[in-house]
């Protein structure tokens, strides 16, 4: 039975208005750099890149941050994970949930700067259970989430959500996402330059702030393999992306001129301004805020930017803020939130 | 009396059409055409005729071997001869068609070509017509209602190609002889779905079938005019058994012309009920698909660029939404043309592009001799 249109605005205005228990917000955000970087021209000195320094900066791209031997992936994932519980003011024995996102299998292993031999026995040390133990989460459960390239973590956060509401007694979620490309990688995927980071997300029930509104997601299986679709993967993002995002807003009865800040990738500008266009959204609601150009880190651009629209305090509360990401697999997401 | 004809551009996307109808009507006689030495394109000629009638090519057909870029076209004078005593009709077809050809090479064919017809026409003893092939296309970057005229100044062009041919028909028009100019829509293949040479847009097609093609320039109401060979071949023929009345006709959709959203539409559902589901490429404005051709100039695609190449010379065109007046065309046909059913025709056309073996991607056929 189809509902009138009465009967749906009377349910998404009910649905703005869910009590305490069925509100999810992102209580903690934080994103970490490694510290170690490289300009453009220094990647292409090393053949780490496809395009020329010229055309990627013309792209907004400025440099790569890379994990060297000092900082490992899992070394930013605690960093990450401990300024997010901070950012929440959650101590670790509150946590219920430990979601671990990475795109890249490697990246969901702990391995040790020691290591020298590898073992089969390797692929089960999950670096879910290290950091668990690493931040003390005595009381959460683990596990992780994969497949999904850059969009992984919105995954991460889709399930959190998910499972704090279908159990009331869990009340937050950690998710941490890290990725790293291999030592000696090209560092450019796409016509974008590619930065190694780390980020974190409380997610809580009961919480007001990114208040979760929404969430939308196109998969296509016929885009499964970058390196031989890529001309196909390049043209669909546009279409797919506009749909994914129109649906997004359909769904919550809202239009572009309602989002009042898009959290963006680090994707090159370019296709950030031609979206936008696209999909009606004025230019100027793009977020860049202070962050430095840290080119695109895989899983972790839109938490960045996030972290810091958080503590610039420039943007009003509820203010809808649009987050938005492909990634390979393919997966198009769209996520909406208010301040 | 039958009439003997004059024929260029057998060869060409039209030719084997426009020839088979010529040959299978009583009112022409034996049907000369130009062709450049070698029997190759005489088999390839009588090949496609005999597809067309689905028999052997009648006798009619003689070959004259010459060359459009040569003066006199490059013909033996004992040719000449003959074909002037003898030619009441010429149906001059012949034209290179390559959207990005430099400017140079396209008038060399198109214009001084044409001219090199017209001069050969103005020695037939008896010439009853001169029917030219022209394009709509000529109407350039116009908006609006286009009628059957013959505009005074040029407009703008979208390329050096719709250039030419207004060129060319300010030859046909002024050269004094019994004139019919016929500017044709895109003609995108027979009633049965073959096509017999691939041009802009069914490479376009084949782009959007592997979902290559993200956004298209226009609005939703953007009228796509096209016809079907056979329907141009068909009014050619009619036109050609007239008498040259210095008149210039639109052999097009006109007011029957489908809407960019509904052509997109049709031929993404069309791909999804054969097991292909792309995305419906976006409607997008001329500043955004500005930068989005800009962006895959930037970054250097290799295969997004070749697509960009070979639909940039059409897309663009979708920029400057029009409607073909005609009244003209119908006039000389006899009553409204005869449109086929647009969405059996585009059907049967998706069918035979994508099913056809891919060879090595080159730019849209050159049509001349």
């Amino acid at each position: 039975m189809h509902e009138s249109p009465q009967d749906t605005t009377k349910n998404r205005e009910a649905a703005r208005r869910l009590p305490p228990t069925r509100t999810v917000g992102l209580s903690g955000v934080a994103g970490v750099l490694p510290s170690r970087h490289h300009d453009l021209p220094a990647l292409a000195h090393a053949q780490l890149l496809r395009s020329s320094p010229e055309a990627l900066s013309e792209f907004g791209f400025e440099r790569a941050h890379v994990c060297d031997g000092s900082q490992t992936t899992c070394d930013l994932a605690l960093h990450a994970a401990n300024a997010a519980l901070r950012d929440a003011g959650l101590r670790p024995e509150e946590v219920d949930l430990l979601i671990w996102a990475s795109a890249r299998p490697e990246n969901h292993l702990r391995v040790t700067a020691r290591d020298e031999r590898p073992h089969f026995m390797d692929g089960f040390r999950y670096a879910a259970g290290w950091l668990q133990e690493e931040l003390g989460l005595h009381n959460a459960e683990t596990l992780a989430v994969a497949q999904q390239g850059c969009s992984t973590m919105f995954s991460a956060l889709r399930v959190a959500r998910s499972l704090l509401l279908a159990e009331p007694r869990r009340r937050h979620a950690l998710c941490v996402g890290v990725d790293a490309l291999p030592a000696g990688a090209p560092r450019e995927i796409a016509y974008n330059v590619i930065s190694d980071a780390a980020c974190a997300v409380v997610v809580s029930r009961g919480c007001g702030t990114e208040r979760w509104l929404g969430y939308r997601q196109i998969s296509r299986g016929s885009c499964w393999d970058p390196a031989s679709k890529e001309p196909e993967i390049l043209a669909a993002y546009f279409p797919v992306a506009k749909r994914v995002i129109e649906e997004l807003l359909d769904e919550q009865g809202l239009g572009p001129a309602d989002i009042d800040v898009v959290v963006p990738t680090g994707v090159n500008h370019a296709s950030w301004d031609i979206l936008l266009r696209i999909v009606g959204i004025p230019r100027e609601r793009l977020y860049r805020g202070s962050v430095e150009p840290f080119g695109h880190t895989i899983l972790a651009d839109n938490f960045l930017y996030l972290e810091d629209l958080r503590r610039s305090g420039r943007v009003p509360h509820g203010a809808k803020l649009l987050l938005f990401t492909y990634g390979f697999g393919s997966s198009w997401c769209a996520l909406l939130l208010e301040h | 009396m039958a009439r003997d004809v004059f024929l260029t551009g057998a060869t060409g996307a039209l030719g084997p059409h426009v020839l088979a109808r010529l040959l299978g009507d009583e009112r022409f006689g034996t049907v000369y055409t130009l062709l450049r030495p070698g029997p190759q394109r005489l088999q390839e000629v009588r090949g496609a005729v005999s597809r067309l009638l689905a028999k052997e090519s009648p006798d009619r057909i003689v070959p004259v071997a010459g060359d459009l870029d040569l003066p006199a076209l490059g013909l033996a004078r004992g040719d000449r001869d003959l074909l002037m005593r003898r030619v009441q009709v010429v149906v001059h077809l012949a034209a290179d068609t390559r959207f990005g050809a430099a400017p140079s090479t396209l008038s060399r064919t198109n214009v001084q070509g044409t001219r090199h017809v017209l001069r050969f026409a103005a020695g037939c003893r008896d010439l009853r017509q001169f029917l030219f092939a022209s394009t709509t296309c000529v109407a350039g970057t116009r908006t609006g209602v286009i009628p059957e005229e013959l505009a005074h100044e040029p407009p703008e062009f979208v390329n050096a190609y719709e250039a030419s041919k207004w060129e060319a028909e300010r030859a046909v028009f002024r050269s004094g002889l019994p004139f019919r100019i016929a500017r044709l829509s895109t003609c995108i293949g027979d009633d049965g779905g073959y096509v017999h040479r691939l041009g802009a847009f069914h490479h376009a097609l084949r782009w959007i079938g592997r979902g290559l093609i993200p956004m298209v320039p226009g609005t939703d109401a953007t009228p796509v005019d096209f016809v079907s060979t056979d329907l141009a071949a068909q009014w050619l023929a009619e036109a050609a058994a007239r008498e040259g009345s210095g008149e210039i006709c639109h052999v097009a959709a006109g007011r029957h012309a489908v809407s960019l959203r509904a052509l997109l539409d049709f031929v993404v559902e069309r791909l999804a009920s054969r097991g292909r589901v792309v995305e419906r490429p976006l409607i997008v404005d001329r500043e955004t698909f500005r930068m989005f051709r800009t962006s895959v100039e930037r970054c250097g695609d290799a295969l997004l660029r070749r697509v960009l190449e070979t639909s940039d010379t059409f897309l663009p065109s979708l920029l400057w939404p029009r409607v073909y007046r005609t009244e003209n065309a119908e006039r000389c046909w006899g009553g409204p043309l005869p449109h086929p059913n647009w969405g059996t025709l585009l059907e049967r056309i998706i069918d035979s592009v994508l099913n056809r073996p891919r060879t090595v991607s080159r730019p849209p056929e050159a049509s001349h001799v």
